[in-house]
């Protein structure tokens, strides 16, 4: 759509500080590179401190993220190879026997700003258009713009209910369905949810809380050394952005191919029968309501192994991931004062060293 | 898809003539007596503007309100328009008017949207200054703090979608007495001056006499301080030049970071924000390499108002899980190794200055949540937030732009055809959308315990089982609770209103008991606590009182204890304040006191012999449930 707004444009956008460039926190840089894997996994949300680089990584992410095919010309960046998922247009060109154009063009990162309004959010009539040319048209929103991508939101824990209303449905059915102001339309609207903010702030809904697959938390560094070099960091990029971009270069291109090649990876990570028995009794003896904790595992131990370059999960992935999968999925009790994250870990060992002796006295036998 | 737009605003015609003073006459910063340190940090701000920010704690009116607008429009004279720029923020400030709308003026006239700048984009380039900053909207503040960090307002609103670029420096005030700043904003400022020292009687005479000669003759006292105007303006000047090559050894390095994990500083922001400070520093000294008075400035200015735990807690039990201790000790042996002891002695005095026994307990304050309510679902009025718009005009009625246009959009080539020859864009009543608000109408939950007796402990843990109870439940109402405690003679807040189970559950297990029975003192305290919250947009509070005993230490020798509790109980009223006593004695001992208490108060009376958290809780909501039915 041709710009029509008189407004001055600075074409310099800002550069992001490298996902390389960050120091420590490798749970939330994990969480985020298994969530960019495999966009399955239904995103993540990262809570903690203040000023701990929440919302610096999950700004980094776009730097990583590989380019993708598009339906070109189309506003919601439908993807040519998924007949199923396409948009009412597209579907229509497609039904005709039309060929797409194609183009490739960066996975979109979209920012929800708090304050944004639900006509922002969902799309709604064209203004412009209808004023000058009288048609009803459709001015997409930002749920349009993350289809295939990522919605961030920062404080998500401050979202206004209603917004909150507006994406769980969306997430729920990958479709934004549109029925306002004379307009009728749904579009897809797949996208991978990311979340940050600080508990402190106030609670999340429980419903939106569920809707995320993986759930990290982030607390201060206490490492004198990482925190001195976090600092040097920090003020080398605030003085001279472009040379410290030049000088994660090489990180972060190397990175972007273990991406590639982790997705590309990912339709052919087994996990076997014994690994989920174990999935399924961990989250058993942790008394996880629902199956989104075992999926959740399942799928991003397989993620894992894809990202190490691995055909086949092991013990070690549900280890690493159980945690980050669970965290939020345990029942709350007010008067408990051990960390969900310390319960799950002393399940895990519990179960690991037992199957680990059966195994043994299996090899005994 | 209409591509977002990054948007630098020259047009100065679109800023409003109220909102910039470059013409207002401005008490010259020289002139102000004392307030070394205030004066320090806005210093430091203006060579170093990558330190964001400076929050001062003054009274309104006081000199460090009047040394923040002096700064402000420092530049003025000096660096011309570019650096002049002071946009001043209305604490009442709606969000659309912060973030920025349509222009309704422009976009009827040509049809194409067309954006009115918020405020957060005008200062852009020059310095954003609010006084009375804690009293700020919870989600204004976070859209400064946010503004403040990345350095430009994303706005997907009305229709419109736009960055807008937002670089200022934010000069804020606010008096600790009314409230503590939102941790979002303190989070992302560099500077925090807490304490600003009362002046002597020499000084505030001085005051008093500069103060009467600017009135009398604004622009003759001006030329009075003009050589010591300029010698601030060239030595922030020299600083800034110097700056760049200003060096920090690593040494230093480690002892910021030290001293800010032994405050229990949160994030790296702030050990960011003190490297800056103490280059600043060492360039405002002519220096080109840090000192160690530079690092006692940057401990005093950025680290020592984030401290969560003091240095010299470390060894003692304040912390109730023994866990904590092994690391703290670690720490301190990590310490000796590193810090040479002639440099702690440097840095530990001005600790030990700056920390009162107040801000120790002042730390349990990091709380302030922001959040809207829906208890009151979607309350109609004109305050609040702009979610949706509607057809129906309701009481005080905005219209909402976006939508009218939207409305009237498809009719306009057929009233263009009926009626030609007008330009713009024809709207009819019909087409009216108004603006749908909603704001917070949460309540607030003051848990005030009976610490006097020996069944303390018992009543402390019931209220705290309670109010978790009630803020698991906070997502559904966006309610806000807070615990008091009186014993002695005295009433202490041990948590301020938050929404935050996080924060609730590390409350303390356990507090010091026995002594009188203060009850109006602990009254006195939630009236308080609910007049803040009421600031800030909570306008209903319920008291909820565990006590087994009887009032026996009145705020006030003179009175009995019945006169001032009936007083304290209309004054209750009046403040909208719905009392309920919670009597823990026993049936067969109670002789009628916790039912008299109640009387004299006003309030609901339950005996709740062997109260447990649950029963509070289902007591609590059902009373909570009875006052909004009686509202609606």
């Amino acid at each position: 759509m041709p710009e029509k707004s008189n407004q001055k444009t600075s074409s310099r956008a800002r550069i992001a500080y490298p996902f390389t460039g960050i120091v420590g926190q490798d749970e939330m840089k994990l969480a985020l590179m298994l969530s960019v894997i495999d966009p399955n996994l239904g995103g993540v949300i990262i809570m903690g401190h203040r000023g701990t680089g929440k919302s610096t990584a999950v700004r980094a992410l776009a730097g990583l993220l590989p380019s993708i095919k598009k339906v070109k010309g189309c506003v919601f960046g439908c993807d040519p190879d998924k007949p199923n998922e396409l948009c009412q247009e597209c579907a229509e060109k497609l039904s005709f026997g039309e060929r797409f154009a194609i183009a490739r063009g960066p996975v979109p990162v979209v920012d929800l700003p708090l304050g944004a309004t639900e006509d922002r959010v969902c799309g709604t009539l064209d203004i412009e258009r209808a004023l000058v040319e009288g048609v009803k048209a459709f001015e997409p929103g930002l749920l349009a713009r993350a289809n295939r991508g990522f919605l961030y939101i920062d404080e998500v824990n401050l979202l206004d209910d209603h917004l909150v209303d507006v994406l769980l449905d969306a997430a729920a059915s990958g479709r934004n369905i549109v029925e306002r102001e004379g307009i009728s339309i749904s579009h897809p609207a797949r996208f991978v949810l990311v979340g940050s903010g600080n508990p402190e702030e106030g609670e999340l809904r429980p419903q939106l809380l569920d809707r995320f697959g993986l759930y990290t938390q982030i607390t201060t560094i206490t490492d004198l050394d990482q925190r001195v070099e976090i600092v040097e960091r920090r003020e080398r990029f605030d003085d001279d952005p472009t040379a410290f971009e030049a000088e994660f270069a090489a990180a972060e291109d190397q990175l972007r191919k273990q991406i590639t090649r982790a997705k590309k990876l990912l339709a052919r990570v087994e996990v076997d029968r014994r690994l989920l028995m174990s999935i399924a009794e961990l989250c058993v003896s942790l008394k996880v309501d629902g199956h989104r904790g075992e999926l959740t595992i399942a799928r991003a131990a397989r993620a894992l192994a894809a990202f190490e370059g691995r055909t086949r999960a092991n013990a070690g992935d549900i280890e690493r991931v159980a945690v980050m999968s669970l965290r939020h999925r345990l029942r709350r009790d007010p008067f408990e004062t051990v960390d969900s994250g310390a319960r799950i870990e002393q399940a895990i060992s519990q179960m690991f060293s037992q199957s680990q002796t059966q195994t043994r006295l299996a090899a005994i036998k | 898809m209409p591509r977002t737009q990054r948007v630098r605003q020259i047009d100065r015609g679109d800023r409003e003539a109220t909102s910039w003073l470059p013409l207002r006459v401005v008490y010259p910063v020289s002139a102000v007596v004392g307030n070394e340190t205030a004066k320090r940090a806005l210093m430091l701000l203006a060579i170093e503007p990558e330190l964001r920010g400076v929050l001062i704690a003054c009274e309104s009116g006081s000199a460090p309100s009047t040394l923040a607008r002096g700064f402000a429009s420092l530049g003025v004279n000096r660096f011309g328009e570019t650096d002049s720029t002071l946009v001043e923020l209305p604490i009442s400030v709606t969000e659309d008017r912060l973030l920025g709308g349509l222009n309704l003026e422009k976009t009827l006239a040509s049809g194409h949207r067309e954006l009115a700048m918020g405020l957060l984009a005008r200062a852009d380039g020059g310095v954003l200054f609010a006084d009375n900053i804690n009293l700020l909207d919870g989600i204004a503040a976070m859209h400064v703090a946010h503004a403040l960090g990345s350095r430009e307002v994303r706005m997907e609103r009305e229709g419109l979608s736009a960055v807008q670029r937002a670089d200022f420096k934010f000069i804020g005030t606010y008096n600790p007495a009314e409230g503590e700043v939102s941790p979002l904003l303190r989070d992302s400022v560099g500077l925090i001056v807490e304490s600003s020292i009362d002046c002597s009687a020499d000084e505030k005479v001085e005051v008093l006499v500069r103060a009467f000669r600017f009135d009398r003759d604004p622009r003759g006292f001006i030329e009075d301080f003009a050589i010591e105007t300029a010698e601030t303006e060239s030595a922030i000047e020299c600083a800034r030049e110097l700056l760049p090559r200003v060096r920090i050894s690593k040494e230093h390095r480690r002892q910021i970071a030290l001293i800010a994990m032994k405050l229990g500083v949160e994030g790296n922001r702030a050990d960011v924000f003190a490297v800056r400070a103490a280059r600043a520093n060492a360039a405002l000294g002519s220096r080109k390499a840090v000192a160690d008075e530079d690092i006692v400035a940057a401990i005093q200015l950025v680290l020592i108002p984030r401290a969560t735990t003091m240095p010299e807690e470390a060894g003692n039990s304040k912390h109730p899980d023994g866990q904590q201790q092994p690391s703290d000790r670690d720490a301190e042996n990590v310490e000796q190794d590193l810090v040479p002891s002639a440099i702690e002695d440097l840095i530990i005095p001005p600790i030990d200055q700056t920390v009162s026994q107040e801000m120790l307990t002042a730390k349990s304050h990091i709380t302030r949540s922001s959040g809207r309510g829906k208890r009151l679902k979607a309350a109609k009025s004109a305050r609040g937030r702009y979610v949706r718009s509607t057809d129906h005009r309701a009481g005080d009625f905005r219209v909402a732009i976006d939508s009218t246009l939207r409305a009237a959009a498809p009719f306009q080539l057929n009233r263009r055809a009926r009626v030609p020859g007008r330009a713009g864009v024809r709207i009819e009543p019909s087409d009216l959308r108004f603006k749908e608000f909603k704001h917070r109408a949460g309540m607030l939950f003051i848990f005030a315990v009976d610490a006097s007796g020996s069944m303390a402990i018992n009543r402390l843990a019931q209220a705290k089982g309670a109010l978790t109870r009630l803020l698991q439940q906070a997502y559904l109402h966006r309610d806000k609770v807070a615990l008091i405690s009186f014993r002695g003679t005295s009433s202490e807040v041990l948590l301020a209103p938050t929404r935050s189970v996080e924060l609730a559950k590390r409350l303390v297990d356990a507090l010091p008991a026995g002594g009188g029975t203060p009850i109006s003192a602990g009254v006195i305290k939630a009236i308080e606590l609910a007049r803040l919250a009421r600031l800030q947009g909570m306008p209903r509070a319920m008291l909820v009182l565990f006590t087994d005993g009887r009032a026996n230490v009145t705020l006030n020798g003179s009175r009995t204890s019945t006169d001032e509790l009936e007083h304290l109980g209309r004054l209750l009223k009046a403040e909208g304040i719905t009392p309920v006593v919670i009597d823990t004695k026993s049936r067969f001992v109670s002789s009628g006191e916790g039912q008299s208490l109640s009387d004299m108060l006003g309030a609901r009376y339950f005996l709740l012999p062997r109260v447990e958290a649950q029963g509070v809780y289902d007591m609590v909501t059902r009373a909570a449930t009875e006052i909004y039915t009686s509202l609606v």
